[in-house]
C-alpha cells in the first residue's frame, strides 16, 4: 500500500474482516471493503446484510468479529457520528413538521443551537430543491419531496459519508432522476457515499462502483465494466439490429466467438464467448453488409445481469 | 470546505448530553399542541382544573353561580365543624388541591393523555423506524427513553402538578387574606413534590410500556388494560374478597392516588401504602426489563 492509498484508507469508511451474528444466524462474513470520497452502491437481495452492513456502519450494531471505521473513529463512537449521515428507510417522518423544522430538530441533536440550526436546514433543503415548499408540513409532501427532507437531515450537519438505504424505493421516474442527480453530485462536495437498493437499474446510473453481497459474503466489488469483464466464461448477449437477418444470422453463426444466434423479428440475438476479435469482425462485416448494420446493443453489461450471473 | 483528498474537513466538537436529549424531551412535550385534536383533548384535561376554578371563585364570593343552597354550602365556614362542603371541596385544606389530579374523575383525563402521548411516544417510533434517527445521533436507547419520559411527564405534569399549583395561587390571591398562604404552603410543595413523583412514577411505567409495544396501537391497548383492567380486577377482587385494601395492591390508579396521599400526609381508608408502592414497583419493574429487552438495538432494529 503507497503513502496516497493508506492516506485515503484512513480516511474512507472501512469494513475490515467484519462478521456478524444474529444468535446462531450468520449475517456476514468476513466482509472487507471501503468506501472513499465516491458513490458506492451495495447491490443484493433481500435479506443478504445490505441493511446490518448500513446499521454497523451507523454504529447501531457491533460487529461480532472485525472492525468499523468512519474515517479514523470506530463506528458507533461519538466522533463516528458526527461524521456520518444516515438516512434510514423510514416510512413516516414527523407529519405535522414543516420540512425545515423537520430538518432543523434533527440538527439540535448535533449540538446546534435553534437559531444555526434553522439556517442550516434552510440552507441544505435549498440546495436539495426543496427552498420553496420546506415551510409548509411534510404531511402535504409528495414521496420524493419526503426523500428529499430524509436525504437533507443526513446532509446538513456536513457529515464526510452518508449512507442511504434504500433512498429510491417509492418514487416516480422523475423524483428518481432528480434524486439521483442529488446524490452523484455529492463526492465532487466531498462527500462518500454508500447507498443501497435492491432494484439495480436505479443503482447503476448512480454509482462509481459497486459492493456486490449474497448470503452475507461479498460476492464482488468494483466497477460494473471491470467486474464483467472479469467473467469471460459467461457469454455477453448482444441484439444486432439491421436488414437481412436470416442471412447475417448465418455468416455469425460460423464465427468462433459466437456461441449462438437467436432470430427475432426485429434483431438477432447473438451470444458471444471470448470477445477477442469479435467487435474488430463485426465492424468490417457492418461495413461490407449490404444495407449496414443499424445498431449494436449490449444486452448483459448492466449490473442486474452481472449480479445475476454472479449469483446465479 | 473540501480536504486535498477531497473528503470534507472533520471539525468534531463534542455535543453535551443534555444538548442531545433536551430537543427530544422538549418535542415530546409540545407535540400535542401541534394538532387540533391535541389542543382539544388538553383542553378537556383542563376540565377539573376549571370546574375547580369556578368553585374557588364561588368559594370567594368572586362568582355568584349555582343554587342558593349550593352557595351557602360552599362558602360556609368553618368548613370542619359540619355544615360546610367536604375537605375536597375546601380551597383550606390540601385536599381540594390534590383530588383534581388523583380523585377518580380525573384518571378519565389523566388516562386520556397518557394514552394518547406517553404510551404511544416509543411504540410510533419504533413502528416508522425512527428509532434510528435518534441512535445514529448520539443518543443511545436508554437516553431516548429518559427523553421521551421526561417529555410525557412534563406534559402529564402540566395536568397533574402545574394545575393544583396554579389552583393554589389563584386562591392566595382570591383569598380574604394571607393566612391560606402561611397554613398551606408547606403542604403544598409536599404535596406538589407527592404529584410529581407519583406522575414521573406513572408515566415511566407507560413510557416503558410504550418501548416494549411493537405498534402505537398495541401500545395504547397494553396500558390501558394495565390502567382500566387493573382497576377492575382490583374492584372485584375488593368485593369478593371483602378487602378493600386490595385496591391499592392491584389497581395502578388507585396506588398512584395512595402513594400521593401517604407522602403529603393526607388522610385515607382502606389503603395499603406497601401495597401501593408494590403494585407501582413491580409495574415499573416488569415494564423495565419488558423494554430493556425489546429496545436492545438489535431487537430493536432488526
Amino acid at each position: 500500500m503507497n503513502a496516497h492509498s493508506a492516506m485515503v484508507s484512513a480516511t474512507a469508511l472501512r469494513f475490515e474482516r467484519v462478521t456478524k451474528w444474529y444468535g446462531s444466524i450468520v449475517a456476514l462474513l468476513d466482509v472487507s471493503f471501503e468506501v472513499g470520497c465516491e458513490v458506492v452502491g451495495l447491490v443484493g437481495k433481500n435479506g443478504v446484510g445490505k441493511s446490518t452492513l448500513m446499521k454497523l456502519a451507523a454504529g447501531l450494531l457491533q460487529p461480532s468479529q472485525g472492525t468499523v471505521h468512519v474515517g479514523p473513529h470506530p463506528a458507533g463512537t461519538a466522533a463516528a457520528r458526527a461524521d456520518l449521515g444516515f438516512c434510514p428507510d423510514v416510512e413516516r417522518l414527523y407529519e405535522q413538521l414543516s420540512g425545515v423544522a423537520f430538518v432543523a430538530w434533527m440538527l439540535r441533536y448535533h449540538g446546534f443551537s435553534r437559531r444555526d440550526a434553522r439556517a442550516r436546514a434552510a440552507a441544505t433543503l435549498e440546495q436539495l430543491g426543496l427552498g420553496e415548499h420546506m415551510n409548509r408540513s411534510i404531511r402535504e409532501y409528495s414521496k420524493g419531496m419526503r426523500q428529499r427532507v430524509r436525504l437533507a437531515q443526513a446532509l446538513a450537519h456536513e457529515p464526510r459519508f452518508v449512507l442511504l438505504d434504500e433512498p429510491m424505493t417509492g418514487l416516480d421516474p422523475v423524483a428518481r432522476a432528480e434524486l439521483s442527480q442529488t446524490i452523484r453530485s455529492l463526492p465532487a462536495q466531498g462527500v462518500g457515499v454508500l447507498v443501497s437498493s435492491h432494484v439495480l437499474h436505479e443503482l447503476e446510473a448512480v454509482v462509481d462502483r459497486v459492493v456486490l453481497v449474497h448470503q452475507g459474503r461479498l460476492l464482488a466489488q468494483g466497477r460494473v465494466g471491470e467486474l464483467r469483464a472479469q467473467l469471460p466464461s459467461q457469454p455477453h448477449r448482444l441484439r444486432i439490429v439491421g436488414p437481412r437477418l436470416r442471412e447475417l444470422a448465418a455468416v455469425l453463426v460460423a464465427w468462433p466467438q459466437v456461441a449462438q444466434v437467436r432470430v427475432h423479428d426485429d434483431s438477432l440475438e447473438v451470444s458471444v464467448v471470448g470477445e477477442s476479435g469479435f467487435y474488430e469482425a463485426l465492424t468490417r462485416l457492418g461495413a461490407a453488409w449490404d444495407g449496414g448494420v443499424h445498431e449494436v446493443v449490449p444486452l448483459d453489461d448492466d449490473l442486474a445481469s452481472l449480479f445475476g450471473y454472479l449469483v446465479g | 470546505m473540501t480536504s486535498p483528498h477531497a473528503y470534507r474537513e472533520a471539525a468534531y466538537t463534542p455535543v453535551p448530553l443534555s444538548r442531545r436529549w433536551w430537543p427530544l424531551a422538549a418535542r415530546e412535550a409540545t407535540q400535542l399542541f401541534r394538532s387540533r385534536w391535541g389542543m382539544l383533548l388538553y383542553g378537556l384535561c383542563l376540565i377539573p382544573f376549571l370546574v375547580r376554578t369556578v368553585i374557588l371563585m364561588i368559594v370567594y364570593g368572586v362568582l355568584s353561580f349555582g343554587p342558593d343552597a349550593l352557595r351557602n354550602r360552599l362558602q360556609a365556614q368553618p368548613i370542619a365543624r359540619g355544615g360546610g362542603p367536604g375537605p375536597e371541596l375546601d380551597p383550606r385544606n390540601l385536599q381540594f388541591y390534590a383530588a383534581q389530579a388523583i380523585q377518580p374523575p380525573a384518571f378519565v383525563f389523566v388516562l386520556l393523555l397518557t394514552s394518547m402521548v406517553v404510551a404511544r411516544a416509543i411504540a410510533r417510533d419504533r413502528a416508522t423506524n425512527a428509532l434510528e434517527l435518534y441512535w445514529t445521533r448520539g443518543i443511545s436507547p436508554a437516553q431516548y427513553v429518559l427523553a421521551k419520559w421526561a417529555g410525557g411527564t412534563l406534559l402529564v405534569g402540566s395536568i397533574t402538578v402545574v394545575a393544583p399549583f396554579v389552583l393554589w395561587l389563584i386562591a392566595i390571591f382570591l383569598a380574604p387574606d394571607w393566612s391560606l398562604l402561611q397554613n398551606t404552603a408547606g403542604g403544598m410543595a409536599v404535596l406538589l413534590g407527592a404529584l410529581a413523583l407519583a406522575t414521573g412514577i406513572l408515566t415511566a411505567i407507560g413510557t416503558l410500556v410504550s418501548g416494549a409495544a411493537t405498534t402505537a396501537n398495541g401500545a395504547i391497548v397494553a396500558w390501558t388494560t394495565i390502567m382500566v383492567g387493573g382497576g377492575a380486577i382490583a374492584e372485584l377482587l375488593a368485593a369478593v374478597l371483602r378487602v378493600p385494601e386490595l385496591r391499592s395492591w392491584v389497581a395502578p390508579w388507585t396506588a398512584f392516588g395512595v402513594v400521593v396521599r401517604d407522602i403529603a400526609g393526607l388522610p385515607q381508608r382502606n389503603a395499603s401504602v406497601v401495597g401501593a408502592w408494590c403494585c407501582l414497583g413491580a409495574l415499573l419493574a416488569w415494564s423495565a426489563w419488558r423494554a430493556r429487552k425489546r429496545l436492545r438495538m438489535e431487537d430493536a432494529l432488526a
